[in-house]
C-alpha cells in the first residue's frame, strides 16, 4: 500500500510540472499584468513601470522567467505578485485561503454525503414507491438547479426571513465584522455564515452522489450473498448496514473523491454569492489582474488538492473492501 | 423611476423613499447627530496597498477609507469646488508670486493619534517620495517636481513654507493627503531607505496611526476594516459614530441584498436600471444620483494613417451622442446631458461648449459627407473611397469587455460609420490598458471608448492627457491615442504654471478647441453616480469628486429622530 501511494505520488509529479508549464504559457500569453497599472489616472511615470516590469521579472525571457517560479516553489516561494504593488505575498495568501474554502468544502461534503448515503439507501430500499419517486424527483431538482442560482434563492429567502420574521441568518462574508471578543464568539459567528453557503454547496452536490448510491445499493441488495444473508435470518438492518452498505459504499466513496476538483469549482460561485475570501475569490482576482504567478499557485494547489483527494479515495477503498491490496 | 419630491424636509433636500436632490453640499445635512452607532459601508473593491500616493494605492476604494485617516489639506467638494481643510489648517496662501510661494499654517491643535503634531516634516515626506526618489512608486509627481524647497517654522514647525523653482497653478492639489513622517519604517535616511518605507512602510498594512476622525481599531483581510474615533481627534465636528465600518463586496450585484439585509448602512455602486428599481422598492432607503467628473469619450488612434483630419471630423460628425444618452444612461438617469468640453464638466468654473460649434456629435450625416467630399473621398456602392482610389480600410473599434453601455455606443458609432461608407469592426478587450498602451506598436484599436476622470484640478490633470511626447520628454503619459498639436502643447504648460486661475481657464478652453479641431477625440456624457442609503443617516452625501462620499466622514451621525 504504501509503495502505491508513493508510486502514485511520483508519477503526479512530472504531471504537474507539466501542466504548470503550459498554465505558464498560456496565463502569460493572455495578457499584459502591468495593463490596468498603465491606465492609472495620473499615469505613473515610465520609471515606475520599468520598476514593476523588473520585480515581475518581465524583462527576462519566458523560459528563465518559468525557471525562476519553479525553483522558488522548492524553497516556498511563488513569486511576486502584481496586486498591491509587491505587498501580497501569494503563499501566505493562498494559505489562509486553503483554511477558508477547505472549512466550507469539507462541511459540505460531510453533510452531502451524509444525505446522499440516507437518500440513495431509502431509495433502494423502497424501490418504486412514492418515498423513491420523492427523493428521485427532488434529486433531480437540486441536480439541474445552476450553483450560482442556488446559491441567490437561498440568499434571497434568508433575506425575506430576516426581514419579515426577525431571524439573524449571515449572507456576507465568512465572519461579522463586529464580534465580541473570545474565541465562543468567534465560532460561533463563523459557524453563522458557514451555514447558507454549505447548505448551496451541499445541496447542489449530494443529489448526484444520492443517485449513485441507489444504484450501488440496488445491485447489492440483488447479489446472492444479501438473499443468503436474509435467508440465514439475519436482522434486515444488519444486512442493510453491515452488508449491502459496506459493499455499496466503495464505488461511492470513489466518485464522491473524484468529484471534489468539481466542488472546488463550484466553490468559486458560492464564495463569490456569499462574499467569502477563499481560493475561489483568490483565483477570481488574480484572473481579474493578470497576476501570473498567483493564478499558478492556485492551479498547483487545486492540483495537489485533488490528487490527495484521489489518494485518499483509494485508502479507503481499500479500508471498505479487504480484497483490494496493493503490493 | 422616482424621483420624489414629497415628504418631510430634511437639510436642503427632499427627504423621502426613493430619489432625493438638492444643494450638493447640504443635502441630507443634519446639524447635531446623534452620538454612537455603528455605520456599515460598502467598498467595491479590497485595499491591496495602504499608500494611496502610490500608483498601486491609488484606488478610489482605498481613498475613500484613508479619507478618515490621513489628512489632506484641500478636500474636493460635492459641488465639484475645492476647499481648505480647516481642520487642519488655519491658512494657506501665496505669499510671493516670484518665486511662487505658498505658507501653510497648521492649526496648532492637529497631531497624530500618538500625540506628535502634524508639522512641516510631513510635508517635506510627502515630497521627497513624490519628487526625489526615482524608486518610489507614486501615482503622481506633478507639482511636486516643481518645488524648490520646504521650510518649517514657528511652534512645533506648524509654519510651512513651500518655495517652488517653478510656478504651479494647482498647488492646491499637493500634500493630499499627508502621511506621518515620524512613522516611516524604515527611517528615510538615503533614497533606498526612502523608496522602503514609500513603497513597503506605509503600503504593506493598514496604518497604526491617523491624523483625522477616526483610527483603524481592526482589520480582517479582505473582509472588512473597523474605525474608532481618533482620541486625539482635533476637528471641529465629530466624530460621532461608535464605530465605522468599510465591508468589501467586490461583487457589486451582491450590494443590494446586503442593504436590505441591513449589513451595510450605505453603498456607491454603478448605477444600473435594474438597481434604481429595486432601490425605489427598499423600505427607508434613499439614494442620490449625481454628475461628476468621470466621463465617456470616443478617441482615434492617430497611428493609423487612415485616419486623416477630413476622416475623422467627417466620423464624429456623423455620430449621434444625443441618440447615444438615449439607448444608454438616459434609461435610468434623464438628468444626463452631452458634454461639450474635456478639460472641465458642467458645474466647474470654466465649463463652456467647445465641440457643437464644430459640429461633432450631432449626427448630421449629409454634411460628414460633404466633409469627406471636398477633401476628395467619394462613396461608391457603400464603400468609402480614398482620394488615391483605394478603398479606406476597415477600422477596429474595442470597448472593455462584459460592459453593455459601452458595447452600445460602439455599434450606435459602427452605424453612423458604415453611412459613411466605412466599416467598423466593434471588438471588446479584456485588457483595456495594454489596448490603449501599444497604440503605437500594435494598432490594438482604431477607436476606442473609454472613461476619463476629470479633476477639481484641471490644469495639472489634463495636461498630461494631451500632452505631446515631445513636450513630455519622450513620454507620452495618457495621451494614448499619440495626438501631437505644438500649440496645445504650449497652452497645457502655461495653464499648469500661470497662477493667474482666470487665465489657466483661458488655456485650458483654446487647448480643448484645438481637439475639438482635430477631431481627436469626442466627449459623450458624464457618468453618474449612484449613493444609496438608510434614510436615519445624516450629513451623508454624495460627492461626485475622486474623493468619494467619506470627505465628511467626521459628520457621519444617526438623525436625531432616529430611533
Amino acid at each position: 500500500m504504501l509503495a502505491y501511494t508513493v508510486r502514485r505520488i511520483l508519477v503526479a509529479i512530472p504531471l504537474l510540472i507539466v501542466s504548470t508549464f503550459v498554465v505558464f504559457l498560456l496565463v502569460t500569453f493572455s495578457g499584459d499584468p502591468l495593463a490596468q497599472l498603465r491606465t492609472k489616472q495620473p499615469p505613473p511615470t515610465p520609471q515606475v513601470i520599468a520598476n514593476y516590469r523588473h520585480m515581475l521579472r518581465l524583462d527576462q525571457p519566458i523560459l528563465l522567467r518559468y525557471w525562476h517560479w519553479i525553483t522558488g516553489l522548492l524553497h516556498g516561494d511563488f513569486g511576486p505578485s502584481v496586486q498591491g504593488g509587491g505587498a501580497l505575498n501569494i503563499g501566505h495568501e493562498l494559505a489562509r485561503r486553503i483554511v477558508v474554502s477547505l472549512r466550507l468544502v469539507i462541511a459540505a461534503i460531510i453533510i452531502a454525503m451524509i444525505i446522499a448515503v440516507i437518500v440513495g439507501v431509502v431509495s433502494a430500499v423502497r424501490q418504486y414507491t412514492v418515498t423513491d419517486y420523492f427523493l428521485t424527483f427532488t434529486g433531480f431538482l437540486f441536480l439541474s438547479l445552476p450553483i450560482f442560482w442556488f446559491a441567490l434563492l437561498l440568499k434571497e429567502a434568508a433575506i425575506w426571513l430576516n426581514v419579515h420574521v426577525g431571524t439573524r441568518i449571515q449572507t456576507l462574508g465568512e465572519s461579522s465584522p463586529t464580534v465580541g471578543p473570545g474565541f465562543g464568539n468567534h465560532f460561533v459567528d463563523a459557524l453563522e455564515h458557514l451555514i447558507l453557503p454549505t447548505i448551496a454547496l451541499a445541496l447542489g452536490t449530494y443529489a448526484a452522489w444520492s443517485r449513485f448510491n441507489r444504484g450501488s445499493m440496488l445491485e447489492v441488495l440483488s447479489s446472492d450473498y444479501i438473499r443468503l444473508a436474509r435467508a440465514k435470518g439475519l436482522r434486515r438492518s444488519r444486512v442493510l448496514v453491515r452488508h449491502a452498505l459496506r459493499t455499496a459504499l466503495i464505488p461511492f466513496v470513489t466518485v464522491t473523491a473524484l468529484d471534489i476538483a468539481g466542488l472546488l469549482s463550484q466553490t468559486i460561485v458560492t464564495e463569490t454569492v456569499f462574499q467569502w475570501r477563499g481560493m475561489g475569490d483568490f483565483l477570481f482576482s488574480a484572473i481579474k489582474a493578470l497576476d501570473v504567478y498567483a493564478v499558478l499557485a492556485w492551479l498547483l494547489v487545486a492540483a495537489i488538492i485533488v490528487i490527495v483527494f484521489n489518494l485518499i479515495a483509494d485508502l479507503l477503498y481499500a479500508v471498505l473492501d479487504p480484497r483490494i491490496r496493493y503490493e | 423611476m422616482a424621483a420624489t419630491a414629497c415628504g418631510s424636509k430634511g437639510g436642503g433636500g427632499s427627504a423621502s423613499q426613493g430619489r432625493i436632490k438638492g444643494d450638493p453640499n447640504t443635502i441630507n445635512s443634519v446639524a447635531n447627530p446623534k452620538k454612537g452607532g455603528t455605520f456599515t459601508y460598502a467598498l467595491e473593491k479590497t485595499i491591496d496597498n495602504w499608500n494611496i500616493l502610490t500608483s498601486a494605492g491609488n484606488t478610489f476604494e482605498t481613498a475613500e477609507v484613508m479619507d478618515a485617516i490621513y489628512p489632506s489639506t484641500f478636500i474636493a467638494q460635492p459641488d465639484l469646488s475645492v476647499k481648505m481643510n480647516d481642520d487642519l489648517l488655519l491658512s494657506a496662501e501665496v505669499t510671493n508670486q516670484n518665486p511662487e510661494t505658498i505658507v501653510y499654517k497648521i492649526n496648532p491643535k492637529a497631531v497624530w493619534s500618538d500625540g506628535v503634531p502634524i508639522n512641516a516634516d510631513d510635508f517635506k515626506y510627502v515630497w521627497q517620495a513624490s519628487a526625489n526618489c526615482k524608486d518610489c512608486d507614486v501615482a503622481s509627481s506633478v507639482g511636486y517636481t516643481s518645488i524648490q524647497s520646504i521650510e518649517g517654522s514657528g511652534p512645533n514647525n506648524q509654519t510651512v513654507t513651500v518655495t517652488f523653482k517653478q510656478p504651479f497653478s494647482d498647488w492646491k492639489s499637493l500634500f493630499g493627503p499627508l502621511l506621518p513622517a515620524h512613522a516611516a519604517t524604515p527611517k528615510p535616511t538615503d533614497e533606498q531607505t526612502l523608496a522602503d518605507s514609500w513603497n513597503h512602510g506605509f503600503a504593506d498594512n493598514p496604518p497604526k496611526i491617523s491624523g483625522g476622525p477616526y483610527v483603524i481599531s481592526s482589520y480582517q483581510k479582505d473582509q472588512s476594516v473597523t474605525l474608532v474615533p481618533n482620541p486625539k481627534w482635533y476637528g471641529k465636528k465629530g466624530p460621532y459614530l461608535d464605530k465605522l465600518v468599510f465591508r468589501m463586496i467586490t461583487d457589486a450585484t451582491q450590494e443590494p441584498p446586503a442593504l436590505q439585509n441591513h449589513e451595510i448602512d450605505a453603498m456607491y455602486p454603478q448605477p444600473e436600471v435594474d438597481l434604481i428599481k429595486t432601490l425605489n422598492g427598499m423600505k427607508n432607503v434613499v439614494y442620490q444620483e449625481d454628475l461628476g467628473l468621470i466621463f465617456e469619450h470616443f478617441d482615434f488612434n492617430l497611428e493609423n494613417k487612415a485616419l486623416t483630419l477630413p476622416v475623422r471630423q467627417a466620423l464624429f460628425t456623423a455620430v449621434n451622442r444625443q441618440q447615444i444618452l438615449d439607448a444608454t444612461v438616459k434609461q435610468f438617469d434623464p438628468d444626463v446631458t452631452v458634454l461639450n468640453n474635456r478639460m472641465f464638466v458642467p458645474g466647474q468654473k470654466g465649463y463652456q461648449d467647445n465641440v457643437t460649434k464644430y459640429g461633432l456629435g450631432t449626427g448630421d450625416i449629409a454634411k460628414a459627407k460633404d466633409i469627406l467630399t471636398k477633401a476628395g473621398y467619394k462613396i461608391e456602392n457603400g464603400k468609402l473611397i480614398q482620394p488615391d482610389g483605394t478603398p479606406f480600410p476597415a477600422l477596429t473599434m474595442q470597448y472593455t469587455v462584459g460592459n453593455q453601455i459601452r458595447q452600445t455606443e460602439c455599434q450606435l458609432f459602427a452605424q453612423a460609420a458604415k453611412q459613411l461608407g466605412v466599416t467598423v469592426n466593434v471588438q471588446s478587450t479584456d485588457s483595456l490598458g495594454k489596448t490603449l498602451t501599444n497604440a503605437d506598436a500594435q494598432h490594438h484599436f482604431d477607436v476606442v471608448v473609454f472613461a476619463w476622470v476629470a479633476t477639481p484640478f484641471p490644469a495639472s490633470g489634463n495636461a498630461p492627457l494631451y500632452e505631446s511626447n515631445k513636450a513630455r520628454g519622450g513620454d507620452w503619459g495618457g495621451n494614448y491615442g499619440h495626438w501631437v498639436n505644438s500649440q496645445a502643447d504650449q497652452l497645457l504648460q502655461d495653464a499648469t504654471s500661470n497662477l493667474n486661475p482666470d487665465q489657466v481657464i483661458k488655456d485650458l478652453n483654446e487647448a480643448d478647441q484645438l481637439i475639438s479641431q482635430d477631431a481627436y477625440t469626442l466627449p459623450l456624457y458624464q457618468k453618474p453616480t449612484l449613493l444609496a442609503y438608510y434614510n436615519t443617516w445624516g450629513n451623508i452625501r454624495d460627492n461626485a469628486t475622486s474623493v468619494g462620499p467619506p470627505y465628511n466622514v467626521q459628520e457621519w451621525g444617526l438623525k436625531p429622530s432616529a430611533a
